[in-house]
């Protein structure tokens, strides 16, 4: 399959056409052969193939992942429960759909619904901007090019201890960015909870963790591809790291780490929807409310709301990526 | 006017920084935050023992029961089931996804002059499916999962299928977004050599843009076994629902060896597909 997907290079195929006017069958069956032979062979390709056709299948295989004690007919009483109680309560009781948007508003204000929003959206921005900041400040030791003894490419002096030095710190940083990044927010919200409290702190401080863990990773990629030469001219008028982080690099990479901090915004308010699950009053806290006061219909609405939510975060941040990729050209 | 008000807003590098720090300090204010509340009471003795036990891990039960397996074996086995679980979840959304990605990207639609009824259903069908995909992507997974519970009850099934609905959604969005940002060169030469527009798109513009495919549907699979951990808390016995018993006890050396596991299964799944993608784009 990867090999049929290289053989494809049509730009090649095409200049060869318009040198020799004619091309004869003999001609094209060759062409075609070599290009065949010259397809990629990489083994571990084939092998990776392999091996995620064997763990598909072993995961459908290996048996139920949950025993559920459900019979078919529980289940479909159940769902008849939910759909029945789905409509909104005076809409069901009445048959009036005109009561509904009433109720609505019923929902969102005495319902807590704007005031769940809001602080949904407000755990989103301060999370995403205390990640932002600590990322930034991390970002020195993350970066390839800087954090050696050679920054950017330049030597001076002694590095017999600065290099092993360097060497540590950089893989250290890194690797504290790999960790918090497989920490899920939802986990890191239930640990913190047991030890903050149910505070908003807690759930901040889980979405925190876990984007700066992202957010360092493509700060860290950002500081890499940037054009060098500026920060170079600004060592080599004698600045240190520092100074070529603060005044060459990170205005020439501004725009792209504003996109990834939208990018990363976007996933807080779509995380910090469900993090109210755990106790603290977002929308999640009033779904999972309303499901155990078997209010479906509140819970069904409140599921709606968390996902125009998202959408307008979503729609918030693609504006805001766009107007800057825009600049950057 | 729409340049200078970027300029002034986006473009000047302090206003940005500016705006970001107001606005989340109005919402640190909205949200009634308070440092002081982070070291109040026993906060800050638990957080120093929690972060201790970073550094031992536990190998064996904390207060061993008589007769349970080997924690080591139990630990194994719940990233196993979690490796599992995101697995299913993926090989349903990949597909659902690829069906989605056909219908919303106009990057296979014919260019020559078609019939105004074959133009119409095209549009029909990308805007129902943007909507499908919209939809499907803006309610998390675990709201998801809480409404097949309440609906039909806990069921593997259910469980993998609300991770597969709102992942399929966000491939299908993703992976729309990358082959129409792509470089069309292939595809257009293909167009040109008088290749029809749909297998100018499969053999023009799907094998380029593969890589990027390819390590994108790796970092999802990456969040699936993240959110497969986060399901262990909804009753699915994956490492999260270890991590809750755990933490139910204050067993923290117990939950650091999960959060290990559950590390080196990511950061395995990432070189993997880190590796992948070099070897495609050589």
């Amino acid at each position: 399959m990867v090999g049929r997907k290289h053989s494809q290079t049509p730009p090649r195929l095409n200049h060869k056409m318009t040198q020799a006017t004619a091309i004869t069958t003999t001609q094209r069956a060759e062409r075609i052969a070599q290009l065949h032979r010259a397809r990629s062979k990489s083994w571990f390709l084939r092998i990776s193939l392999v091996i995620i056709a064997a763990l598909v299948l072993w995961s459908w295989s290996a048996g139920e992942l949950y025993q559920s004690y459900l019979t078919p007919a529980q289940k479909q009483a159940n769902l008849e429960r939910f759909l029945n109680r789905m409509t909104p309560l005076p809409v069901r009781d009445t048959g009036d759909w005109s009561l509904a948007l009433p109720w609505v508003g019923k929902q969102l204000g005495e319902g807590k619904g704007i005031e769940a929003s809001i602080r949904t959206f407000s755990l989103a921005t301060v999370a995403a901007a205390l990640s932002g900041l600590c990322a930034l400040a991390l970002l020195p030791g993350a970066a390839r090019n800087l954090a050696t003894s050679e920054p950017l490419g330049m030597t001076s002096g002694y590095r017999k201890v600065s290099r092993p030095l360097w060497y540590m710190g950089n893989k250290i940083t890194r690797a504290l960015f790999v960790f918090t990044r497989s920490l899920p927010e939802y986990v890191l919200g239930f640990l913190l909870i047991s030890i903050f409290g149910p505070d908003p702190w807690a759930l901040v401080l889980a979405l925190a963790i876990h984007n700066f863990g992202i957010l360092g990773r493509l700060g860290a990629e950002v500081i890499e591809n940037a054009p060098q030469e500026p920060a170079q001219t600004v060592m080599v008028h004698g600045g240190g790291r520092l100074g070529a982080y603060l005044a060459a690099l990170l205005p020439e990479s501004f725009n792209r780490m504003v996109v990834y901090f939208f990018y990363r915004w976007e996933t807080c308010v779509r995380e910090a929807t469900v993090l109210g699950m755990l106790g603290v009053i977002s929308l999640g806290y009033l779904v999972v409310a309303a499901k155990s006061g078997r209010a479906f219909d509140q819970m069904v609405f409140f599921v709606l709301l968390g996902g125009a939510i998202v959408l307008i975060g979503d729609l918030i941040s693609g504006l805001v990526r766009r107007l800057l990729r825009f600049e950057r050209k | 006017m729409t340049a200078s008000l970027r300029q002034r807003f986006l473009g000047s590098r302090r206003g940005t920084l500016l705006g970001i720090g107001i606005a989340a300090a109005i919402c640190a204010w909205l949200l009634g935050l308070d440092p002081r509340r982070l070291v109040e009471g026993n906060s800050l003795k638990l957080a120093g023992e929690f972060l201790a036990a970073a550094f031992r891990p536990a190998l064996d039960y904390e207060s061993p029961v008589d007769g349970a397996p080997p924690f080591l074996l139990v630990a194994v086995q719940s990233v196993l089931i979690t490796l599992r679980f995101a697995l299913l979840a993926m090989t349903v959304a990949v597909p659902c996804a690829i069906i989605l990605t056909f219908f919303s990207t106009t990057a296979w639609w014919p260019n020559r002059s078609v019939p105004l009824w074959l133009k119409a259903a095209l549009r029909g069908t990308y805007i129902v499916t943007r909507a499908v995909i919209a939809f499907a992507r803006s309610i998390h997974e675990l709201i998801w999962g809480l409404l097949f519970i309440t609906a039909v009850g806990l069921s593997s099934e259910a469980g993998v299928i609300a991770v597969a609905i709102p992942f399929s959604g966000i491939l299908a969005k993703i992976y729309a977004e990358m082959l129409e940002e792509h470089a069309r060169d292939s595809q257009e030469a293909l167009e040109a050599i008088g290749a029809g527009s749909f297998p100018a798109f499969v053999f023009g513009l799907v094998p380029r843009a593969l890589p990027d495919l390819v390590s994108y549907t790796f970092y999802r699979l990456e969040c699936a076994l993240r959110t497969a951990a986060v399901f262990g808390f909804i009753g699915i016995e994956t490492i999260g629902y270890r991590i809750k018993l755990a933490s139910d006890e204050f067993h923290y050396r117990e939950i650091w060896t999960y959060l290990y596991l559950l590390f080196a299964a990511i950061a395995l799944i990432e070189w993997w597909g880190a590796s992948i993608r070099k070897r495609l784009r050589d």
